[in-house]
């Protein structure tokens, strides 16, 4: 798998479209959380939501890369 | 046995003092064990990702990390923004300058002046976005320029580090202990409640003097700033909050509407304290006994202030029953009769906007969403506040100024560390010309980076030469950064704390490639204390702040939201000139250089003008749907207000005369009223005075102001002059 791609000419870390295609992912997710209020069932929302992204970004960054 | 019990008094009092200073000394604690956790996270992420100069990122945290978590990301948020838009036009420049260092120069003197006036027309980190973006440009587009073929990545790397920092910054203040802004907007509502409260039961009781309301004001005026800066970064942390934005705004524009009417009821009762007026007040007094009981004691929870919410609504529907019986009084002169329907009027007017201001504290208290109300937030949504142009020109001219000294001085001398100086003053000088008093905050910088220089000496000779790895190094900076940090939760030193945090940061955290250079970092503080000097020197030379030019000018700004009040179309026009008055007085009174008399001056005349303006604006209102119908008392009211704003365009002893003719004539006018002409104009809702009446009462209002303005009438001639 490329690690650079060139988007318009520029030489582009993969990692960061990767990056950018998990954030939109999780901007999803986190409405859908926010409907169900999920936040009032988790002990530490922030954690939550963080530990989730990390999951989506180092999943589809992995998967890529393997 | 009350020996025991005193002792128990005692040990309990004390137990509650101990855990007062702990609840603060906890948060204190917390806040310096995240920042120093996060600057080291950064530190370490840096020299991990290989970054240029990972004492930035170092930097970007001290000067993000804050103690809530929602104003970390506020703050990282604006200072992402004007990072981004400030290294992109440092490229631009260099793109167009980079052989022409004048022509650069002045470029990034223009940049850098404009975003700096800009940053005044702004409050809290929107204002600081700007001032970034301004002194962006000069941090990164001025290495740029001595290197030209590297600006891109110059620009890239200083962009990477600046948001490895906010990103560290964010994350720590998120997940460790975050602490919400939530409670303390919650509590801050409350106290304004209960202050409000308060104040509503010595107005009923005898009325406020003047004198004492001006510090209520003030103090109210301030709150409701903290609760919108609160809420601007309250959006960030808190769904809850982010979902009650719309609740706040109509909470704080209702408390506005209903502060307003409070405060010319409270004229109003002084005038009824005179004695021609007693049995004004033997027969209004049985009617606010139970107002005055209720308001009495402020009520500490958000409970007990639904709860009076609840009792006000007993208590209005009590005045509406007994009214007719009380309006059927014929014993009343007519100026007491006069007098007795102004308070009932302003009465009725101010209890329905009170339970207005009630309701929507109960819904941000309760975190319900508000029914649709009216359109007034929607005005009050825009985040730039009113000030007089001179403000943001003298800021702007003053940080041009210090450019272009320090240019001068730069290139005819050749200064190896003038990069750094130029920088650093013009960094300082955007900073703090936001402040509430830039001389006073440069002073304490420039302790802080004297103190930071002595830190990193100790550091470079002393410690770095130690250590090996990063364990250790972080081992040794430790110590410096939680005593920076430990200042910066001080109200007093907090500046210093900064300073201490930045530049040592910036002069001892060693870079990739670690050099030893003794002379370098003399250098550089030097350079440093230098550029913090010129800046301070110019914020109390050049138009330092309560100078007469911008007092005068503020007061002429004041003026022309009368005069907007006169002549502007209606619609929306309250809730603006209720938000940009208090916004100037609030600008006038901080201003730390004015003299306690003409404080006092200055707030006279912002209170004279509010008052005036809301009952215009209630006689405008009351007026022009009704002009066209050919009332004869309609086009005399006109004229009078025409009369006011001409009189406030250029004030005179002649135009003065004008306005109080005007005004008599006007009020002669609809006292004469036939009472068959009376019926054109219907009463708005059954039990309450007729429009006409309102016409008149308005009238009333006016007319004192205008008599007492001799005393001061001529103040636009004598205020540049005035010592």
């Amino acid at each position: 798998m490329p690690r650079e791609l060139a988007l318009f000419d520029a030489l582009v870390p993969t990692l960061l479209l990767i990056l950018i295609a998990s954030s939109i992912v999780y901007i999803v997710l986190a409405q859908l959380f926010q409907d169900v209020a999920l936040a009032d069932y988790v002990w530490h929302p922030a954690l939550f939501q963080f530990a989730i992204f990390v999951i989506l970004f180092s999943s589809l960054g992995l998967w890529w890369y393997s | 046995m009350s020996n025991i019990a005193r002792q128990r008094g005692i040990f309990w009092a004390h137990s509650a003092a101990v855990q007062r200073f702990f609840a603060s000394e906890a948060v204190n604690g917390l806040f310096v064990f995240k920042t120093v956790l996060a600057a080291l996270i950064a530190l370490w992420l840096a020299y991990r990702l290989e970054l240029e100069s990972p004492k930035t990122a170092v930097v970007t945290v001290f000067i993000v990390m804050q103690a809530r978590t929602g104003m970390v990301l506020a703050k990282g948020f604006y200072r992402a923004l004007g990072t981004v838009i400030g290294s992109g036009v440092s490229l631009v420049l260099v793109a167009a300058f980079a052989q022409e260092r004048v022509m650069f120069l002045v470029g990034l003197a223009l940049w850098v002046g404009v975003l700096t006036a800009g940053a005044t027309l702004y409050r809290n980190f929107q204002s600081y976005a700007f001032v970034l973006a301004g002194y962006t440009a000069c941090l990164v587009g001025l290495p740029a320029a001595m290197d030209p073929n590297h600006a891109f990545e110059i620009a890239v790397t200083r962009l990477s580090e600046v948001l490895l920092g906010i990103l560290v910054a964010g994350v720590i203040s998120g997940l460790v202990f975050p602490l919400s802004m939530r409670e303390l907007l919650l509590a801050a509502a409350q106290k304004r409640f209960a202050a409000f409260s308060a104040a509503t039961g010595r107005v009923l009781s005898f009325g406020v003097p003047r004198a004492q309301w001006g510090n209520l004001h003030l103090k109210a005026i301030n709150d409701i700033v903290t609760l919108d800066s609160y809420r601007s970064t309250g959006i960030f942390d808190s769904r809850k909050t982010r979902l009650q934005n719309q609740t706040i705004q109509q909470m704080s524009a209702d408390l506005i509407a209903a502060a307003s009417t409070l405060y010319v009821l409270n004229q109003h009762m002084l005038r009824l304290n005179r004695a021609p007026m007693n049995p004004v007040r033997e027969a209004l007094d049985p009617l606010l006994a139970m107002g005055v009981q209720m308001f009495g004691a402020p009520p500490p929870t958000a409970e007990q202030s639904a709860q009076l919410a609840t009792w006000v609504q007993e208590w209005q529907a009590e005045i509406h029953r007994h009214l007719p019986k009380i309006q059927a009084r014929t014993d009343f002169t007519p100026p007491q009769q006069l007098a007795f329907d102004t308070a009932l009027m302003l009465l009725m007017q101010f209890l329905d906007e009170f339970l207005r201001y009630g309701r929507s504290h109960a819904a941000l208290q309760a975190a319900q969403a508000l029914p649709k109300a009216g359109d007034e937030s929607a005005l009050l949504r825009r985040g730039r506040h009113a000030t007089d142009f001179s403000q943001p020109l003298i800021a702007g001219l003053r940080t041009v100024l210090i450019l272009g000294v320090m240019s001068v001085f730069w290139i005819s001398t050749a200064w190896p560390t003038g990069v750094l100086a130029l920088t650093i003053a013009v960094v300082v000088s955007a900073l703090f010309s936001t402040a509430p008093n830039p001389a006073k905050a440069v002073f304490h910088m420039w302790l802080g980076i004297a103190l930071s220089f002595a830190a990193a000496f100790i550091f470079q000779f002393l410690v770095l030469p130690n250590l090996h790895g990063f364990v250790q190094l972080a081992l040794g900076l430790s110590p410096f950064f939680i005593v920076a940090a430990y200042l910066m939760t001080s109200a007093q030193w907090g500046v210093v704390g900064v300073g201490l945090g930045l530049f040592f940061s910036t002069l001892a955290v060693p870079d990739n490639m670690t050099v030893f250079n003794y002379a370098g970092l003399l250098n550089s503080g030097i350079g440093l204390l230098l550029a913090v000097s010129v800046a301070a020197i110019a914020f109390l030379t050049v138009m330092p702040m309560g100078n007469q030019l911008s007092r005068y000018r503020m007061i002429r700004a004041l003026d022309r939201q009368l005069i907007a009040i006169c002549q502007q179309p209606l619609a929306g026009l309250r809730p603006q000139f209720e938000r940009d008055t208090r916004e100037l007085l609030r600008q006038l009174a901080s201003t730390p250089g004015l003299a306690p008399a003409h404080n006092a001056a200055a707030l006279h005349t912002a209170l004279t003008i509010q008052e005036l303006g809301r009952s215009v604006l209630a006689l405008r209102a009351l007026i022009e749907p009704v002009a066209a119908a050919g009332l004869p008392y309609a086009r005399s009211v006109q004229a009078a207000i025409l009369a006011l704003a001409r009189f406030y365009q250029r004030q005179n002893t002649a135009r003065l005369h004008a306005v109080q003719t005007a005004f008599s004539v006007a009020q002669t006018e609809v006292t004469a009223l036939p009472m068959s002409v009376l019926a054109a104009l219907p009463a708005s809702r059954p039990g309450e005075v007729s429009a006409t009446r309102q016409v008149e009462i308005y009238l009333a209002l006016i007319q004192p102001l205008l008599a007492t303005f001799p005393a001061h009438s001529n103040r636009t001639e004598a205020t540049p002059h005035a010592a």
